[in-house]
């Protein structure tokens, strides 16, 4: 679990006193993802560097699992805290072991159990240990270098991750992929996770909870379903987009929409997975020009059928608080 | 070029190519009588060795430390005054330098070593400098983000990232320094100067080309071991990220 209670930091710019973070409470629970959303400047980055106080906070505290992080020393802290940065950060003159192991080794683990869990960790992201450990960054793509910055947040096990736009400087087709690898990762290993993004479905794909920020001040802080469905403001409701109802379609899963019976049961209708997203329903019901569709199980039984009306009656229902 | 070893054969074929069309040039008899000043040599190169390497390894002792200890942000402010005022030390020509470093340490080889020190400082101090401060800000932010100490960060990152051009600095500096040697034997400091000095003012051509030719023979030796050493010192992640740019 990770609290930041009226965590506050005031640059000195020229002489002028600039708020970039205004007292922002925040409680996120364990194992959660919570994105901190927000245009550049807003406050976000340095709301998540207090955390590991990269940025000294200027007031206010911020509570890991309880604990007051102000009474622990700064190396202390951040070995304690994964740390991932969109420019990865590789260190080039080390291996890829080296660089995995390198809070361990800061720690003091014998170097049988951290080498041992560099080979598990790049297992994990499907890098094979026997080709990769030796091997140097600069002989890496973009692609498996993230993999690898990513990792080597996990490499002391630490419980709380910070990861300051991770993704960002991978091209569309592979973050899509690595996001992905991220969450299926996540549900495995359940560590509660600051994220920062500037992108809006980014930020709805990974959050669990999103913290959208503006000049400083932290505006909403809920689930996606619940910003997207009732954003706070103005500036929320354009910074997600006139889409947002649409977005909305990717949180569910077809099953959750579809209704038991049909007065005109067609039993050609298209069929759709009852575990596909309602984002791919909505447009086959679309494409398809149907009525009507078949929820399937993976063995073709009909489990149910979704209609334009049972979608947005269920969109309808969870915008409800 | 794409193969190393076809490369460093290019080079040895060229070298070759030259001191022969050096050597052919020569009016005959001056190899026969350059040979009358081998003994010569082997003792004065051996003093002008001594005077290379003790003023070369002392000036990396000091030289090094110093670039680091203006990098350290809480020198940023004063680090580029500082190198200002090693700059002018660089400025001032070689021999008024010696001939101030003899005005207060005397005649002999303690005022060459001092003269030399101070000429080979500035490169590699400078290097070091500028070595470290183009560690990408990122690299820093993870090594702290990571829980390194700040001298963890110096030892594990900083420096080694900042070691190949540390190591240009170094080589830079020794070419530098080799070449100015000769001119210690003005100050007494000895040293191969002594040939090419004599030479001129003899006009003992064969006398004057043994010292040249085996000053510029030191420079080579030093200069292609420097190379060898700066194979083992540079990390090999380094050299493999500055290949591939």
């Amino acid at each position: 679990m990770i609290k930041l209670e009226k965590l506050t930091k005031i640059f000195d710019s020229f002489g002028h006193q600039v708020t970039a973070a205004d007292s922002i409470d925040m409680e996120v629970a364990s194992g959660e993802i919570c994105v901190l959303l927000g245009p550049s400047g807003c406050g976000k980055t340095t709301t998540l560097k207090m955390v590991n106080r990269i940025i000294q906070p200027t007031s206010g505290k911020v509570y890991i699992h309880g604990e007051d992080t102000s009474e622990l020393n700064d190396t202390e802290l951040r070995r304690r805290i994964g740390y991932v940065i969109q420019q990865i950060g590789l260190f080039p003159n080390m291996t890829i072991e080296q660089n995995i192991c390198v809070v361990p080794d800061l720690l003091g683990w014998p170097k049988d159990k951290s080498r041992r869990r560099a080979s598990e960790l790049l297992d994990l992201v499907a890098l094979d240990p026997s080709l990769f450990l030796k091997r140097y960054p600069a002989q890496l793509s973009g692609g498996q270098q993230q993999r690898v910055g990513v990792i080597r947040a996990l490499a002391a096990d630490a419980p709380v991750m910070l990861m300051d736009e991770p993704f960002g400087a991978i091209d569309p087709v592979n973050r899509e992929i690595i996001q992905d690898e991220f969450l299926k990762m996540q549900r495995e290993i359940k560590k509660t996770i600051l994220f920062v993004s500037h992108d809006i479905d980014e930020a709805v794909k990974m959050a669990d909870k999103i913290a959208i920020f503006s000049e400083g001040k932290l505006l909403q802080f809920a689930s996606p379903n619940e910003i997207l469905a009732n954003p706070a403001t103005d500036f929320i409701q354009s910074f997600v987009g006139a889409d947002r109802s649409i977005k909305r379609l990717q949180l569910f899963q077809a099953k959750a929409a579809m209704t038991s019976g049909s007065d005109n049961v067609a039993a050609n209708s298209p069929s759709i997975s009852a575990e596909a997203k309602l984002t791919d329903a909505t447009a086959l019901l679309y494409s398809s020009n149907a009525a009507e569709l078949r929820c399937v199980d993976d063995q073709d039984n009909t489990l149910g059928f979704l209609t334009h009306a049972s979608i947005s009656a269920h969109l309808n229902l969870t915008a409800q608080v | 070029m794409s193969n190393p070893l076809v490369s460093t054969a290019a080079k040895w074929a060229i070298l070759a190519a030259i001191l022969l069309l050096f050597v052919g040039s020569m009016e005959p008899g001056t190899l026969a009588e350059m040979r009358y000043y081998v003994p010569d040599v082997i003792y004065l190169g051996q003093q002008h060795l001594e005077l290379a390497l003790v003023s070369g390894l002392a000036a990396i002792a000091v030289a090094i430390p110093l670039g680091v200890l203006f990098s350290r942000p809480t020198m940023q402010r004063y680090a580029e005054y500082c190198m200002q005022f090693l700059n002018i030390g660089a400025t001032i020509p070689t021999l008024a330098l010696l001939a101030m470093s003899m005005a207060f340490l005397g005649i002999g080889f303690i005022p060459s070593v001092f003269g030399l020190f101070v000429i080979t400082l500035l490169p590699i101090a400078r290097n070091t400098y500028v070595g470290l401060q183009a560690v990408p800000g990122f690299m820093h932010e993870t090594a702290r983000g990571m829980g390194m100490s700040e001298k963890q960060k110096l030892f594990r990152v900083e420096l080694p990232n900042a070691m190949s051009v540390i190591f240009a600095g170094i080589r830079t500096a020794f070419a530098l320094n080799i070449g100015t040697v000769p001119i210690a034997y003005l100050i007494g400091g000895g040293g191969l100067g002594e040939l090419v000095f004599m030479g001129i003012r003899l006009d003992d051509t064969p006398m004057m080309l043994a010292g040249a030719l085996a000053t510029a023979s030191i420079a080579v030796l030093i200069d292609i071991s420097l190379g060898a050493l700066s194979v083992l010192c540079i990390p090999k992640g380094i050299r493999l990220s500055t290949a591939n740019h």
